[in-house]
């Protein structure tokens, strides 16, 4: 069974990061000169967005409004359009150190964000199959050393649960509330008379009083990504995970996302910085439990969807495209009528760029990781090294 | 002047006591010593007023804010009729119906909300420093009313705006630390058979990760009423 280790922070660096919707962390160790970070979206990020197929015919009629964002974004080939607000990751990219895969998802086909985040961390073939992390699996994978490390997350996220020794770390302040639960509470008390007239007035103190701690200026990212490339170095942890929230963008998606990302990018960004000349061993994967529909609803923003795109970045990533096989946005293409339709393995892609990264044997780390999944190892070329 | 009182007990300190005759609330008291302290408050004890005051605390505890009067009364009476008896007084408090009232009627205090947070997610133990921390934080420094009348038992006392938004950073802290074995749709269900909203059963259902759920339960209108 899992043992934890927690370390609550006393004041230094811990509390300067204690901010508004702030990305957590969990580490391991191994004993391996190259670095693996993940990082979760939670809340099913948009992946048309985020890499637009701006190249697609059905594109604009389908995304309307939202293409104006793309305008001023990079463009990943002749299809594709990163979004501006990720302006280091498109330097990277530039730099053949990130690339993406589109049309992926995990085996999940509903909608429901706990049980697609359960399936996307444990590895599983449906939810609440599998009560350890694949995270967790492949420690075992890699050559044998006790996992030790310091966290930054209150406790180990599902991914990194198992039998393998990883640790948490616990910032010590209260954290502000995301925008998205402060936002939600609204709804949650819009029927209660007491509960919805006190807390009216409260943020409307809040409003006037300006939230210093917004999400989206980019600081909170960094200061995360610098800590976690920190945590990477020297003697320390090999394997971490960040979380970030704030995905779910049913409505004013433009807004939020152009915020989100830009937190993501300086979290990239920070990354690379912090783990100077380990930055060639290290490989990110940034994925979400699933995406959002085609076509945007009537607030601004967009429903929960099935595909969405993962991101692959590092000096060890063979960079600078985007991989997909694209299956079309006309109303035959979508899934259901109404969502990208997944047409490669959120699964494989995982434990082929891990056994690629780490020179394991790919049906073996296939059926460690995956242990439920049919598949095999992506086998395109990933990683450089 | 106290001698070696064990710790928790009544000790008479006979060197602090004004000798004297003394009239208290009409009536005068010739006792000396101890004896004259007891007489004083045998008679405050028996007193309707102080039949009324604890009726009234009780009923406000348990019965709402406004407690209803006639559960007052009855409580009052029972008080008197057992010469001051607080079983009897007890008794007649769980036998009435009032109390059983199918909607919650009180705002929890901080405390209160703590402790069944906390009793929610399964916590079994909470380092002194996190929950005196927690505590403060809500507004409820332990141990520390700022009156010798003790904390107040009313919803304008903690139901205020920005405790509630204390009180939902402290609930998505809580969340946090449940961790991903809680499965917040599954506990909603448990814990309000029966009584679960729509609003808040959907909100839980829809949140963005199985903590952001957690910490709606936690700040629902259920959960934040007892």
């Amino acid at each position: 069974m899992l043992s934890r280790r927690s370390f609550i922070a006393a004041g230094s660096t811990a509390a300067a990061l204690a901010t508004l919707g702030f990305p957590s962390m969990a580490f391991a160790k191994a004993a391996t000169d190259r670095r693996f970070v993940f990082i979760i979206q939670r809340g099913a990020a948009d992946g048309l967005h985020i890499v637009a197929p701006t190249g697609d015919p059905a594109y604009a009629g389908l995304r309307g409004d939202f293409g104006q964002d793309l305008a001023t974004g990079t463009k990943l080939g002749s299809f594709f359009t990163l979004h501006p607000a990720l302006a280091e990751t498109a330097r990277m990219v530039g730099d053949k150190q990130a690339l993406f895969v589109h049309a992926v998802a995990s085996p999940y086909r509903d909608r429901s964000h706990f049980d697609g985040q359960n399936v996307l961390e444990t590895g599983g073939a449906a939810a609440y199959r599998l009560r350890d992390g694949w995270m967790n699996r492949l420690l075992g994978l890699l050559p044998a050393e006790e996992a030790k490390g310091l966290a930054l997350s209150t406790t180990v996220p599902m991914a990194l649960r198992g039998p393998r020794e990883v640790s948490s770390y616990a910032q010590s302040q209260l954290p502000s509330p995301t925008d998205d639960l402060l936002t939600r509470v609204s709804a949650l008390y819009a029927s209660d008379q007491q509960l919805h007239g006190l807390w009216s007035a409260a943020m409307d103190t809040r409003m006037k009083a300006g939230d210093p701690m917004q999400a989206g200026n980019g600081q909170n990212g960094a200061a995360v990504g610098a800590l976690a490339a920190k945590m990477l170095g020297g003697d320390g942890a090999r394997i971490a995970m960040i979380e970030t929230n704030g995905w779910d963008t049913h409505s004013a998606q433009r807004g939020r996302l152009n915020a989100q990302l830009r937190s993501l990018d300086q979290t990239l960004a920070a990354l690379k910085t912090g783990l100077g000349a380990d930055w060639a061993n290290t490989l990110v994967i940034v994925a979400t439990e699933f995406g959002r529909t085609a076509k945007p609803n009537g607030t601004g923003g967009t429903d929960h969807g099935q595909a969405s795109a993962a991101m692959l970045l590092g000096g060890a990533v063979r960079g600078g495209s985007v991989i997909a096989d694209w299956p079309g946005l006309s109303t035959s293409a979508l899934y259901e009528g109404r969502d990208l339709k997944p047409t490669t393995d959120l699964d494989a892609l995982i434990a082929g760029a891990l056994s690629q990264h780490y020179g394991l044997e790919p049906a073996r780390a296939m059926a460690t990781l995956f242990p439920e999944s049919r598949g095999s190892a992506f086998a395109q070329h990933l990683i450089a090294a | 002047m106290l001698g070696n009182a064990p710790a928790g007990e009544f000790q008479f300190a006979d060197l602090l006591h004004e000798p004297g005759d003394r009239t208290i609330m009409g009536k005068r008291y010739g006792q000396s010593g101890e004896a004259q302290a007891r007489a004083v408050l045998i008679d405050l004890a028996a007193s309707p007023a102080t039949a009324k005051h604890l009726a009234t605390k009780l009923a406000r505890h348990f019965a709402g804010d406004d407690p209803p009067p006639a559960l007052v009364d009855r409580l009052s009476k029972a008080y008197l009729a057992s010469n001051g008896d607080l079983p009897t007084l007890y008794r007649t408090l769980i036998e009435s119906p009032e109390p059983w009232a199918a909607q919650p009627v009180k705002f929890k205090t901080p405390w209160e909300w703590s402790v069944s947070a906390l009793r929610a997610v399964g916590s079994r133990d909470l380092p002194a420093q996190a929950a005196a921390g927690l505590l403060k934080q809500l507004g409820q420094p332990t141990w520390q009313p700022g009156s010798p009348a003790g904390w107040d038992d009313i919803a304008a006392s903690w139901a205020a705006p920005e405790a509630l938004v204390l009180r939902v950073e402290a609930a998505q802290r809580i969340a946090d630390r449940a961790g991903p074995s809680v499965d917040a749709r599954a506990l909603a269900e448990k814990l309000y058979p029966g009584s679960l909203s729509d609003g808040t059963r959907t909100a839980i259902a829809r949140a963005e990760s199985p903590a952001e759920g957690l910490a709606l339960l936690l700040v629902s209108p259920e959960f934040v009423r007892r």
